[in-house]
């Protein structure tokens, strides 16, 4: 009891004293060992032509230069704001077809990458498992607040649940092209402004980037019948 | 297996790896009868495309049988001898359905990758970088093949693999470019590089009505190809002014239309951080941009400018104001391969062109290290080298 206050103090002491410079949420030694890692990643990128080291030499470099880390916001604001994200995508198919597919919430977690299962309770309501790692385990039940057929359906988490979740997705027919626009919006926030450890596993992989590739999954599931992959074609190992 | 794998810059080692398997239901796995080596792999042993990995199996012109079909593919069965076009395409897509297939939405797993430089995905290729989708290629014993039910094309017995090979990329890779000419009789149509896309797109131009071909390169083998085998006007760019040698060849108004079938070197370098420190050390190496640059200046008013060469990045000084004030038209980009597969196969069988004549190397598999390099180099009267497992 008078440890957990007193850690509520000095959060607020330190919440106070960040007001100030209030971007910086990296401290200096990690922003040098972060200029560090950048320079190395920059100069082995640019030697084996990887995309991924000289993209993640970029962020480091932002991070080690104005001490600002999205991904350490990104976990901030999961304890309290928590995460709201909206992205797009056309699928070459009748808005009928694809409203369908949205309608039956259980075809979720075949492309949406931070959903382990959904199941049907009912008409309205479902059960949602999030996929975490390990031991840690988050899930909520969720009802649909609106449904017009081939428009929009949006859901919520129901109340009390360990879990504010909200989520709508939008269609519209494209005119002449026989395909259908598809918007997602998700929030996840922690009841109370405080995430648990396994909230704050799900909140830093809720991403627009992950988000954009899970509605990429949806449309050449839709599209191909499958999802493109290379994992586990062979490879080249040298010894050098 | 044994498969061809590039480790870096001018480092290609024939390497034993796994076999590939079956890993979505719309695969299959094909034995390599015979596989080639092409210009644009080129830039991958210059190291001149980002997000190549060591390890990556290069190839992506190869012919073979089909030894296993995924559930999903009910047109092949074990033992079709295909050809295996260099786009991977899905076939059901927004441009796959409008025959767009070297655009497919859903054949790169990584299409963020490409997106960060090009705003949107192209198709995924064999054998060609992360970026473009990091598949396994076809200079290995056996390739796991895509979206089997849409791509392959099967091969009669009666045609030799020489003759079928290059339906799978430089055929109709040089048929494109001079079909993007949207040639009338009496065109005439300039081609910068005589390699084997150069080689092809002059052969289809004559095919699709050209009335002249005039071959533009600096090494003699290739031009003497053009000459001789094909009978093409030609230039020696190192010992004339391209666009004034043109000028003179055309009675003073220029080609109708000008294919650049030599590519940028100098390419790849999307990123505009590396591009500033990169650059200077580029251009040293090569002086390639020059074709587009006199393409572009050579052409008549109102003329097309055809690119089937490959592109990757950025490149300087490009005459934005001569390609405006000419009011030229601008073709280019990956051929869409599945496309022509059929059309040009009954051109071969027809006897209209016979397409291994292009072929100067015939190597085993295990020798591609030493093909890369006179390839390269230009060594030998290399042209083109095709590679058996």
């Amino acid at each position: 009891m008078h440890q957990s206050s007193s850690e509520a103090m000095s959060a607020t002491a330190r919440d106070f004293a960040e007001e100030k410079f209030d971007f910086i949420n990296v401290g200096p030694v990690e922003r040098w060992l972060s200029l560090a890692a950048a320079t190395f990643l920059l100069v082995s990128g640019a030697r084996r032509r990887s995309l991924s080291r000289i993209l993640g030499a970029g962020a480091l470099f932002y991070r080690g230069a104005t001490g600002f880390c999205p991904i350490y916001e990104a976990l901030k604001s999961g304890a309290g704001a928590g995460v709201e994200i909206e992205k797009s995508i056309t699928v070459y198919r009748p808005v009928e077809e694809i409203y369908h597919l949205w309608r039956n919430v259980e075809n979720l977690p075949r492309f949406m990458s931070h959903l382990e299962s959904v199941i049907a309770i009912d008409p309205k309501r479902s059960h949602w498992v999030a996929r975490t790692p390990g031991p840690l385990c988050l899930e909520w039940d969720a009802e649909i607040t609106e449904e017009r057929p081939n428009e929009v359906i949006s859901w919520r988490s129901l109340p009390n649940s360990d879990i504010e979740h909200r989520g709508a997705v939008y269609f519209r027919p494209v005119p002449g092209k026989n395909a259908t626009e598809v918007r997602v919006s998700v929030s996840y926030k922690p009841p109370g402004g405080v995430a648990g450890a396994a909230l704050a596993k799900l909140l830093s992989s809720v991403t627009e980037h992950q988000l954009q590739e899970d509605l990429r999954s949806f449309k050449a599931i839709v599209e191909a019948g499958e999802k493109p992959t290379i994992a586990g074609q062979p490879v080249g190992v040298t010894l050098h | 297996m044994r498969a061809v794998c590039w480790n870096g810059k001018k480092d290609i080692r024939v390497e034993t790896v796994t076999d590939p398997r079956i890993l979505n239901p719309r695969d299959a796995i094909v034995e390599t009868e015979l596989t080639a080596i092409c210009g644009s792999d080129l830039h991958l042993y210059n190291g001149n495309i980002p997000t190549m990995e060591s390890g990556d199996i290069l190839g992506h012109e190869f012919l073979g049988r089909v030894m296993e079909v995924g559930p999903e593919v009910q047109n092949l069965r074990p033992g079709d001898r295909v050809a295996v076009p260099f786009p991977i395409a899905c076939g059901r897509c927004f441009y796959c359905s409008r025959e767009a297939y070297s655009f497919c939405d859903n054949s790169n797993p990584n299409a963020w990758m490409a997106e960060k430089i090009y705003g949107y995905s192209p198709a995924g290729l064999f054998g060609y970088s992360h970026m473009l989708g990091g598949y396994a290629g076809g200079q290995a014993e056996y390739v796991r093949v895509p979206y089997a039910d849409v791509g392959p094309v099967k091969v009669p017995a009666e045609l030799s693999a020489e003759q079928a090979l290059f339906l799978t990329d430089i055929f109709p890779t040089g048929y494109q470019a001079a079909e993007n000419c949207d040639l009338q009789p009496g065109d005439v149509v300039a081609v910068w590089g005589c390699g084997p896309v150069g080689q092809f797109a002059i052969r289809s131009a004559f095919l699709l009505g050209a009335d002249r071909v005039i071959a533009i390169d600096s090494v003699p083998e290739r031009l003497e190809m053009a000459r001789r085998q094909q009978g093409t006007e030609i230039v020696n760019e190192e010992e004339v002014y391209v666009p004034d040698a043109l000028r003179e060849l055309t009675g003073g108004r220029g080609p109708d239309a000008c294919i650049d079938a030599v590519g940028m070197e100098a390419h790849g370098h999307g990123l505009a951080g590396l591009y500033d420190a990169t650059k200077q050390k580029l251009m040293l190496q090569t002086d390639r941009p020059t074709a587009l640059r006199q393409a572009i200046n050579a052409c008549r008013k109102g003329g097309t400018v055809s690119i089937p060469g490959v592109y990757g990045g950025f490149i300087d000084k490009f005459p934005i104001g001569a390609a405006f004030g000419k009011g030229l038209t601008l073709k280019m980009g990956q051929t869409h391969v599945q496309k022509y597969l059929r059309p040009l196969l009954e051109r071969i069988e027809a006897g209209h062109i016979d397409p291994s004549f292009v072929v100067t190397h015939r190597m085993p598999l295990e020798e591609a290290p030493h093909a890369y390099e006179i390839f390269n180099n230009k060594e030998d009267g290399c042209i083109k080298v095709v590679l058996r497992p």
